[in-house]
């Protein structure tokens, strides 16, 4: 049976009937078609579908969708202001080297994000932490902790 | 997607209380960090929910008489930034940080972590060290136990029928002058789970040289999580030096009780468990103004 | 020589879409009318089916297809993308489809096609199945013994590889030293973020296949999706999108053919996608090895031989397992000059899920052999460990005997230098680091490794780089960018031979279809810079050479007095005379016997220049509790020439997360009864997070190549090679014990410090 389910994603009022059964990620890969958001485990241990909600990073995958009655999510497509546009953590990510194959990317850039809505100044242990919930293969982390230092010292 | 019957969202204590009384099989979600793996991995099939997220009397972190109210819907990240903790029991900011990652500490609740009955719960060994009191309610209105006696066995806790934690209490007494210190000793320095979890909090004489009281709790030290209260009686009132701390360490392995698993086996737990309350008892006492004479 | 793209920190082409969320993975494909499919697995790890009961499952609302093993092609084939000249390694073609003989615990019986995942997966659970338990072996070595259940006809060693060369017992009779010694490696697995494995697949009218697979060998997996389905390749289109790492698990198929068998069934597109835990439980990880090394010395040092066996457990499959079982030897005998060597090499079938390729493909375990034993040898003779190292490497003029071809260029000793001082070696080595219950140590270790697999296996490239009319070109190319960024890199060598600017290249990483592509053999064994630059560059200068000549006539002067650069054709003597490429090609286009400039190359490189390094590891141990952290950790390696200096040392820094992973934390743990992995999961199956990973120095020595386009060599795999040696050797540096077996976890440290 569904249910009603009203919340803010990316800035967008959404008045949608959800299926209770469905997580956040199920919700907003398969019904909003918003599948920046990657699916790399399903049960919280790897990061890649993190979301900021209510300015805390949170993995989509570990809550229901009913559970975001009322609030407001950002995905990784709602990051930048507009489309064409990007944001400077991901910009930094590029500029850095930080992105290889891409998949705990848009993970990886939610919890930056929640890392500077936290702390003006990150320092890198700051940053390691912050990004402990996200698993990377492909960089051994060195360069997404320097993308995130440029962000920091630019502040 | 998960294969559920029905999700029950309670928007107060009692009429939480009326739909566990009415519904024998519900499971309650919280977080969701603990459960959702649960549905996932199948062990919840055609689950009955009762969501308690939105019950506000569940919330928050209060200071009354200087009595530390930890409601139980506070995430790991609220209690570790919650002044009323640093303050007074940092020991637990200390342990609730060292969950998982940012975003599972930024849904998992202290109610859950404790009402899962799992031995390696972060939280536990040092609310035991706490001397916690838990408050449960149930449709007799509430009753006030020591966490020691809510854990009964693996996933098995002291919730009858109807009944659910809505406090956690530390009492003045229990944290007053005490100093502690909690020990992950895992895989990784983050997203893990303890192979050994050890906790400990100590009281020293005024004059810092003797150990007034001591708690040691382990996780993973056993089924669940546990008090190594022989140890603890033997220490008391002891000068604190190198041979006691190593009479402590031998002394624990009388009450811990690990088993053999492949990610680790009983003989490995056990040499951690000599090894950890002997480096954390050191950290605690140092914390407590105390130096151990080399 | 100097460039003005290559060498150049170009931002990888992809990296805005990565960045933005909007880059397409298999997971994001979707198509109208599309299902969805669950496979029913073996519970048991060898059985007979007896019989197939499907008809309740048949019955389910929303089940459009299930398929059985009777559904199938006889047509048996080997899931490792080898190509068909694999004349070294037999290529075993023993898999079906499905099975009606499971050979371990998760081998595909049936599958099932569905409006939904979740119907398709209550389905799966209707299907009866009867089973015929048959007896089972899980390890290696008990399926060796002579009572061991037989797996095949044949015997459950499915291949030996013996290479010889030298007389080996008069080199150890010459020798002044024999170090022998056991060591094993474990179970290991690749972990990509993007769970392998995912496909989507769907045909049309005219019988015709599209298949969507995030593959590292796009057209090789076209041709074995040919054998297992009987079918005509030009019939198949292939097409690749994003790959959210690749590391060898994509190195051939994994569930592609049960797709289109099941969409050819349906009607309708079906898409498969693994959960986490059957990508890790059901897709090939890294072998484990068991091996038994003696190696003979000069008192100055040098090698004199090497005796080297190795066993090799595959699973229940052939897929890789005797080409490993064949080019472990090689890889240590490749590292180091030696007169003589005896390698016998052991593929053994078991009932457990079968091994398959992973980033480094057998080198890491024979480096953990050769680099421990090189460690344990320079002690006893009282040598330097760089220096041990140093005379036993080859020369640029030295054949190397893993490829039979010409080493070009060693940077192994300016590798070790490098390393050596950015870790601080001669200050620290032989000093006492660290504090009574924490010692710290360091240690080094070397490897090598290749720029591609010639002459074992085929080389060929193809490229195609088409100029449009208004200057700008598209460059096509069948290489597989799995996230590593060759598709960048290779349009650098692009731009660079085409005299334009690198924006004013085309290329597409996320689209590599076998439809308009040239044929390519894949990314893997670290070869698109050297098979892929070649061709590109060729292509590149084929297509450069028209526009010149073009230009000539317009400019009226002799094609050979024009060059290009940053988009302009100028006259070398008077660069102001000059026309822009869209000039050019506009008039190329339009003119009335007008036609498109391209140029087009396909072929394999010349050589196989192997790469070299040196890398150094700073670590502390906690005598209390065993646990090994690394301080600082230092990969110095040599390249060649860089064409991309972000990702180059990316891709260092990378491998040194799977090395220490290797080396400390990681294990793929199979149940003993049922050969089942058990950690199944992230957060069971441990690699290192940010806050677990060292400082990490990643140092490019660029040595450059004489047969690669520009002098480049390869990086993609040697990262992780030398890495759990390293470390292990800064472990017995600290502690004075050495674990041989991997991983060094804490429990075995305190075991060896016990006994010690």
């Amino acid at each position: 049976m569904m249910k009603k389910l009203n919340f803010v994603v990316n800035n967008r009022k959404y008045s949608i009937e959800v299926d209770p059964r469905k997580t956040l990620l199920d919700v907003l890969r398969e019904d909003l078609k918003l599948t920046g958001t990657k699916k790399g485990c399903g049960s919280g241990e790897c990061g890649a579908c993190t979301v900021v909600i209510d300015g805390q990073n949170v993995n989509s995958c570990m809550v229901f969708a009913l559970d975001m009655e009322g609030k407001e999510v950002i995905t990784i497509e709602g990051l930048a202001p507009k489309s064409g546009e990007i944001h400077p953590i991901q910009q930094a990510f590029v500029d850095h080297g930080a992105i290889q194959c891409g998949f705990c990317s848009p993970g990886m850039i939610m919890s930056t994000s929640a890392i500077l809505e936290k702390h003006e100044k990150p320092t890198e242990e700051q940053i390691r932490e912050g990004i402990s919930g996200n698993l990377c293969r492909c960089t051994g982390y060195v360069k997404i902790v320097d993308a995130i230092q440029s962000l920091a010292e630019n502040k | 997607m998960y294969n559920i019957k029905k999700m029950y969202n309670a928007e107060t204590i009692s009429d939480a209380v009326k739909f566990l009384t009415d519904n024998e099989d519900a499971k309650i979600i919280a977080g969701g960090s603990d459960v959702l793996i649960e549905l996932r991995h199948g062990k919840l099939p055609n689950a009955t929910l009762l969501n308690i997220r939105d019950i506000k009397e569940m919330q928050g972190i209060e200071l009354i008489n200087e009595d530390i109210i930890i409601k139980p819907l506070s995430t790991f990240t609220e209690i570790a930034e919650n002044q009323i903790i640093q303050e007074r029991i940092p020991m637990l900011a200390e342990a609730v940080n060292t969950v998982g990652g940012p975003q599972v500490r930024n849904i998992g609740t202290i109610g859950g972590n404790i009402c899962n009955g799992i031995t390696s719960a972060d939280s536990a060994s040092t609310l035991f060290t706490l001397d916690a009191e838990l408050e449960i309610t149930g449709p007799d209105g509430t009753r006030n136990i020591h966490i020691k006696d809510f854990y009964i066995w693996v996933a098995e806790v002291d919730l009858k029928q109807g009944e659910l934690l809505t406090k956690i209490i530390i009492k003045k007494e229990s944290y007053e002058n005490y100093f502690g210190h909690y020990y992950k000793y895992a895989k990784r320095n983050a997203m893990d789970i303890a192979i050994q979890g050890c906790a400990v909090n100590c009281k020293l004489s005024d004059d810092k040289t003797k150990l007034e009281n001591v708690r040691i709790g382990f996780g993973v030290g056993g089924p669940i999580p546990l008090r190594c209260f022989e140890t603890e009686n033997k220490a008391k009132g002891k000068l604190i030096n190198n041979e006691l701390i190593d009479e402590i360490g031998k002394s624990v392995l009388e009450e811990v009780n690990p088993r053999t698993s492949w990610k680790a086996t009983k003989e490995f737990r056990l040499h951690l468990a000599q090894e950890l309350s002997k480096r954390v008892l050191r950290e605690a006492i140092e914390r407590a103004g105390g130096h151990i004479n080399d | 020589m100097s460039f003005s793209v290559v060498g150049k920190d170009i931002k990888k082409v992809d990296g805005i879409a990565k960045a933005k969320g909007v880059a397409r993975y298999i997971g994001d494909i979707e198509f109208p009318g599309m299902l969805y499919a669950k496979i029913l697995r073996s519970p048991h790890p060898h059985a007979k089916v007896l019989s197939v009961d499907i008809s309740e499952a048949e019955k389910l609302d929303g089940v459009h297809a299930i398929v059985t093993p009777e559904h199938q092609p006889k047509t048996r084939y080997n899931m490792a993308g080898f190509p068909p000249n694999a004349e070294e390694f037999p290529l075993i073609e023993d898999q079906l489809i499905l099975t009606d003989h499971p050979m371990y615990v998760g081998d595909p019986i049936c599958a099932v096609a569905a409006d939904t995942e979740e119907i398709a997966e209550n389905a799966c659970k209707l299907i009866k199945v009867e089973y015929e338990i048959l007896p089972h072996v899980i390890f290696a070595e008990d399926a060796m013994k002579e009572d061991a259940p037989k797996l095949r006809e044949e015997g459950n060693v499915m291949f030996e590889a013996p290479i010889k060369f030298g007389d080996i017992d008069a080199a150890f009779a010459e020798s002044a030293l024999i170090v022998k010694e056991s060591y094993s490696t474990q179970k290991v697995y690749q972990a990509t973020i993007e769970p392998t494995s995912g496909c989507v697949a769907m045909w049309d009218d005219s019988g015709k296949l599209t298949v969507y697979s995030p593959t590292q060998m796009p057209h090789l997996a076209r041709k074995i999706i040919g054998t297992a389905l009987d079918m005509r390749l030009g019939d198949i289109r292939l097409i690749k999108p994003h790959v959210g790492g690749g590391f060898g698990a994509r190195l051939g198929l994994v569930i592609e053919p049960l797709t289109a068998l099941l969409a050819k069934h349906a009607g309708r597109p079906v898409k498969l996608i693994y959960t986490r835990e059957e990508a890790m439980a059901f897709s090939e990880h890294r072998h484990p090895c068991k091996m038994d090394m003696e190696l003979g010395f000069t008192k100055e040092g040098r090698i004199t031989g090497m005796r080297f066996t190795n066993i090799v457990e595959g699973g229940a499959y052939a897929t890789h397992t005797p080409s490993i079982a064949g080019i472990v030897g090689p890889w240590a005998f490749g590292m180091y000059k030696m007169q003589a060597v005896d390698y016998l090499g052991k593929a053994v079938l078991t009932n457990s899920m079968y091994n398959g390729a992973y980033r480094g493909y057998g080198n890491p375990q024979a480096s953990w052999a050769i680099e421990n034993t090189m460690d344990i040898a320079a002690e006893k003779l009282g040598i330097d460990d760089l220096e041990i190292r140093k005379i036993n490497g080859f020369g640029d003029d030295d054949i190397w005997p893993w490829s039979q071809l010409p080493v070009e260029s060693s940077g192994l000793n300016e590798c070790i230098d490098k390393g050596a001082e950015s870790i601080g070696w001669h200050e620290k080595r032989g000093k006492k680091l660290g504090t009574s219950t924490k010692p710290r140590g360091i240690g080094m270790a070397v490897s090598c490794h290749v720029s591609g697999a010639k002459p074992g296996l085929l080389e060929i490239s193809g490229a195609y780089v088409k100029i449009n009319e208004d200057g700008t070109a598209n460059l096509i190319i069948g290489n597989a960018d799995i996230g590593q960024g060759s598709t960048t890199a290779l349009a650098q060598i692009c731009a660079e031979e085409l005299g334009v600017k690198f924006e004013d290249i085309i290329v597409e990483t996320d689209a590599v279809d076998t439809n308009y592509t040239l044929f390519d053999i894949g990314s893997h064994a670290s070869r698109q810079m050297n098979s892929g630059g070649n061709v590109v560059a060729k292509a590149a200068r084929e297509a450069k050479g028209k526009m010149l000549e073009e230009a000539a006539v317009m400019l009226d002067v002799k094609a050979g007095d024009l060059d290009a650069k940053d988009g302009i054709i100028f006259v070398k003597d008077n660069p102001t005379k000059s026309l822009t490429y869209g000039e050019v090609s506009f008039e190329a286009h339009f003119k009335p016997e007008g036609t498109q400039i391209f140029g087009t190359s396909s072929e394999n490189p010349e050589g196989n220049p192997p790469v070299y390094a040196a890398q150094f590891a700073e670590v502390e141990v906690d005598t209390e509790t065993g646990v090994v952290s690394v301080i600082k950790f230092v990969a110095a390696h040599d390249t060649g020439v860089v064409i991309n200096p972000l990702n180059t040392t990316g891709q260092i820094d990378g491998g040194a997360h799977h090395g220490i992973g290797f080396a400390l934390t990681e294990e793929s743990v199979v149940n003993p009864e049922t050969g089942l992995l058990e950690n199944r999961d992230l957060a069971n199956y441990k690699i290192l997070t940010a806050m677990d990973m060292p400082e990490v120095v990643s140092i490019a020595v660029e040595t450059p190549a004489k047969t690669s386009s520009h002098g480049q060599k390869s990086v993609g795999e040697s990262g992780l090679i030398a890495t759990a040696p390293a470390i292990s050797n800064a472990v017995y540096n600290a502690i004075g014990v050495r674990i041989t077996d991997l991983p060094i976890t804490p429990d075995k440290v305190l075991a060896a410090l016990a006994k010690k």
